[in-house]
């Protein structure tokens, strides 16, 4: 048995391990909450697409975001009277389209998007990598190209790479106050243009990138247009009129990668602007809807049918009560009639209540001790005897109901909800007991089988351990590396530091 | 005080129930072992073959049908016991001490029927009084007279003597008196008195019932004190021999002292209680480890081994 010791540690640690391994991968990469109650903020966004119809036949095709670093695409929903829907997957993008082959005067389309604010990500395709056709130059005269060219090679002689060169352009191009060619520049161009065809000159792929800003309660919020730079093998984002560099805070990037956000042909005068509303969502449920959405959850107990759930879920719950008899009989050494029979005891309070339960229970319990004495003065075998016992269970259990009905208690059935055959082997035992170390060992063993059944009652109805035990199966492999440890306990039992008190000398 | 601290008990060397089931009775007591001692008729059957002293087997029954011819089987017999083989915590075992015109005298002084011994046996054979309600055998044997030095410390009981044996090795002992609580049984937990006995001398250490030191007998008043078992090196002996008998590494062996054959076995049990601890005052763990890091010899006989006891582990 020495020998087998390491193994015996490898076993538990690797079920430990394993265990909190699948709890945090859940928690961490998926972003199941930990806790049941756990809030997170969802950006409820519509795009409101606005424009009017001339020809009559109508495509309007709009890009679409995707998840992102911070934020996770969750429901989506194209809402347009009338029009035929669909969505397009491009190698880069994906986009929705409306058609229609007959419509005139103004028309409304709306995308409804709900974006979850957070820092999980779920696997994330690589960035694509820049395409160099990317960026329509822009016309621009001698005089000008000469001053962009004097611009450049100055930036280049102060930079390292493509991200200093695009500052030193951006400190340029922004500063205060700016020198005359610049100014000329600034006035002719539009900021995001003029900095892609620096850009573009210096030998640095870029592209032109929508951001919405996110605000609670905003209305006909516009896109703002930002430029990205490609170095590292990653994009990274640039404000052209400011300067600054890197992601604002609450910053949604709109289909990058998209030449164009929103195409209408047959129609003019189309506009796009977003409404935005703020909700705290239960995470729990944004979550799962989420990862249900992608297909990204095949181990959750949320893809069974609703029956198979509740039954899984009942079933989890049980190490937890195992866990808690272990404890109590190897570390505490309390006694209880039949050892797991205060598990299965915990199972009914879950349906009946604690204290309705414990009621039920004394009650079935009490009185079927009464009518299984008779039983036991007319000696009858052990299986007649606990068969007998078990009809005169069912009996009581219709009386109590009964009875318990006609003097308007809410909750009658709760009888009902004790198993039968554990409950008849309890009478059985206790009987048994009563008989052979008296009224005493019955109570102590009585009480000591009620208080495991109403802590592994206590443990099994806390909302945080339901909903760990239900999420998160790695709890599983963790209660049984508890349990094996627990099971090699050499040590005292509580109860024994009281039995033993004599031999320490002390009286 | 209420409670011991963890540290005090370990400084006392004391063996805890959790202790006693992985390491002792799992490691050294094999579970294919096991029948050999719940059953009462096989380890009757064993202790003869291998010459270890019990009380006389005269017949057993084993189907309902011999009871009706009962009165055959008792036929001379003035005094004699009647106990269940599986029975448990002491149940079934009617104790016949005269017979009269009217029928038998039990040890209490009622007068039973032939017919209610009859029904008695019945109740054995259909499982009454065995673990799990199995069917079981009634076993017919002598009737102990217990050794006179023990008269008055027992109240309607055969006090016995509980030894634990560890591979071999008596470590500890403890006499098992009945008490008016304990309804004549010697069971601790049902309220029998037990008394530690110093190893080296089989002289009275201390008394204890429900694990409550206690000084006088409460139904005879004797003092626990001064309680001495005769015969001491036999019954260590005996104690033992149980284990080449059996070879259950971890057991505890039940002797009675016979008024005219000496050191009887009674029964055996592969999972001895703890109490015996609380009666002797000490631990259990210091005479265990002793042995188990090899300190006694293996090689030892039975003999060997209870000397060793007497002078080596009594003193630890």
């Amino acid at each position: 048995m020495s020998s087998s010791r390491p193994v015996f540690l490898f076993i538990v640690l690797a079920l430990f391990i394993g265990g909190m391994a699948q709890i945090l991968h859940r928690h961490y990469t998926l972003g199941v909450p930990l806790i049941p109650s756990a809030q997170r903020d969802v950006w409820f966004i519509d795009a409101n697409i606005e424009f009017d119809s001339i020809t009559g036949s109508v495509t309007a095709s709009l890009a679409l975001p995707e998840t992102q670093t911070g934020y996770t695409m969750m429901r989506e929903d194209l809402i347009s009277p009338g029009f035929g829907v669909s969505v397009i997957s491009t190698p880069n993008h994906r986009r929705a389209e409306w058609t229609i082959a007959e419509v005139r005067g103004p028309q409304k389309l709306y995308y409804k998007v709900q974006i979850a604010a957070d820092n999980h990500i779920v696997s994330l395709p690589a960035p694509t990598s820049p395409q160099d056709s990317a960026n329509p130059p822009l016309f621009i005269d001698d005089a000008l190209q000469q001053a962009i060219n004097q611009i450049v090679i100055e930036a280049t002689k102060k930079s390292a790479g493509p991200l200093s060169f695009t500052r030193q352009i951006l400190k340029i191009l922004t500063s205060d106050p700016p020198e005359q060619n610049v100014e000329l520049l600034r006035t002719s161009f539009d900021p995001t243009d003029l900095l892609i065809t620096f850009l573009t000159q210096g030998g640095i792929s870029s592209r032109h990138v929508h951001g919405l800003e996110l605000e609670d309660g905003r209305r006909r919020q516009r896109l703002k247009d930002y430029v990205q730079v490609y170095a590292d093998e990653k994009w990274h984002l640039f404000d052209p009129r400011s300067g600054q560099e890197g992601r604002p805070e609450n910053l949604l990037i709109w289909a990058p990668g998209a030449q164009s956000i929103l195409d209408v042909i047959g129609g003019r005068n189309s506009t796009l602007t977003f409404s935005i509303l703020l909700q705290e969502e239960n995470a729990l449920k944004s979550v799962l809807t989420q990862l249900d959405d992608l297909g990204q959850d095949r181990f959750s107990i949320y893809r069974l049918p609703l029956e198979d759930q509740a039954l899984l879920k009942g079933m989890f719950l049980i190490p937890i009560g195992a866990l808690v008899i272990v404890f109590m009989r190897v570390l505490v050494g309390i006694r209880t009639s039949g050892t797991f029979m205060p598990v299965l005891l915990a199972v009914a309070f879950i349906q009946t209540e604690l204290i309705p339960g414990l009621i039920s229970f004394v009650l079935i319990v009490g009185t079927g001790l009464f009518v299984r004495s008779y039983l036991s003065r007319i000696n009858l075998l052990l299986v007649p005897r606990i068969s007998a016992t078990i009809i005169v269970v069912i009996g009581l259990t219709i009386l109590f109901t009964l009875v318990s009905e006609q003097m308007g208690f809410q909750n009658v059935h709760n009888f009902a909800f004790f198993p039968l055959i554990i409950m008849s082997w309890t009478i059985e035992r206790m009987s048994i007991l009563w008989e052979e170390d008296g009224p005493k060992e019955v109570l102590i063993q009585g009480l000591g089988s009620l208080g495991a059944a109403s802590l592994a009652y206590t443990l099994m109805a806390t909302p945080v351990i339901r909903h760990l035990s239900f999420n998160f199966l790695g709890l599983q492999p963790i209660l049984l590396s508890l349990i094996l440890l627990m099971g090699q306990y050499t040590g005292y039992r509580l109860t024994e530091l009281r039995r033993f008190r004599f031999l320490t000398g002390n009286k | 005080m209420k409670f011991a601290t963890y540290s005090q008990l370990r400084e006392k060397g004391v063996l805890g129930l959790n202790q006693r089931n992985v390491h002792f009775i799992s490691r050294y007591n094999a579970r294919s072992l096991f029948p050999l001692v719940d059953d009462k008729l096989k380890t009757k059957l064993m202790a003869r073959k291998f010459n270890v002293n019990v009380p006389h087997l005269i017949d057993t029954i084993q189907y309902q049908h011999e009871t009706r011819h009962i009165e055959e089987l008792l036929k001379g017999l003035r005094e004699f016991v009647i106990k269940p083989a599986k029975g448990s915590s002491g149940k079934g075992i009617l104790v016949i001490v005269d017979r009269q015109e009217d029928g038998f005298v039990k040890s209490s002084g009622v007068i039973i029927s032939l017919q209610e011994i009859r029904r008695h046996v019945s109740n054995i054979l259909s499982g009454l009084f065995s673990l799990a309600g199995k069917p079981d055998i009634a076993i017919l044997e002598d009737l102990i007279h217990f050794d006179p030095a023990f008269q008055s410390y027992s109240y309607e009981g055969v006090p016995d003597i509980r030894f634990i044996v560890f591979q071999g090795f008596p470590v500890l002992a403890m006499m098992r008196l009945a008490t008016h609580l304990s309804d004549g049984k010697a069971n601790l937990h049902q309220g029998a008195i037990g008394v530690g006995l110093d190893l080296a001398t089989g002289k009275a250490i201390g008394g204890v019932q429900f694990d409550r030191p206690i000084e006088i007998h409460p139904d005879t008043g004797a003092a626990l004190k001064d309680l001495n078992v005769p015969s001491w090196n036999d019954m260590l002996e005996l104690a033992a021999e149980c284990y080449d008998m059996t070879k259950l590494g971890y057991l505890g062996s039940d002797i009675v002292l016979d008024a005219n054959r000496g050191p009887l076995l009674l029964e055996l049990n592969a999972r001895p209680g703890l109490a015996i601890q609380i009666a002797n005052q000490t631990g259990l763990l210091k005479r265990l480890n002793h042995i188990e890091k090899g300190k006694a010899p293996k090689s030892f006989t039975a003999k060997q081994r209870a000397d060793y006891a007497l002078s080596r582990l009594s003193t630890l």
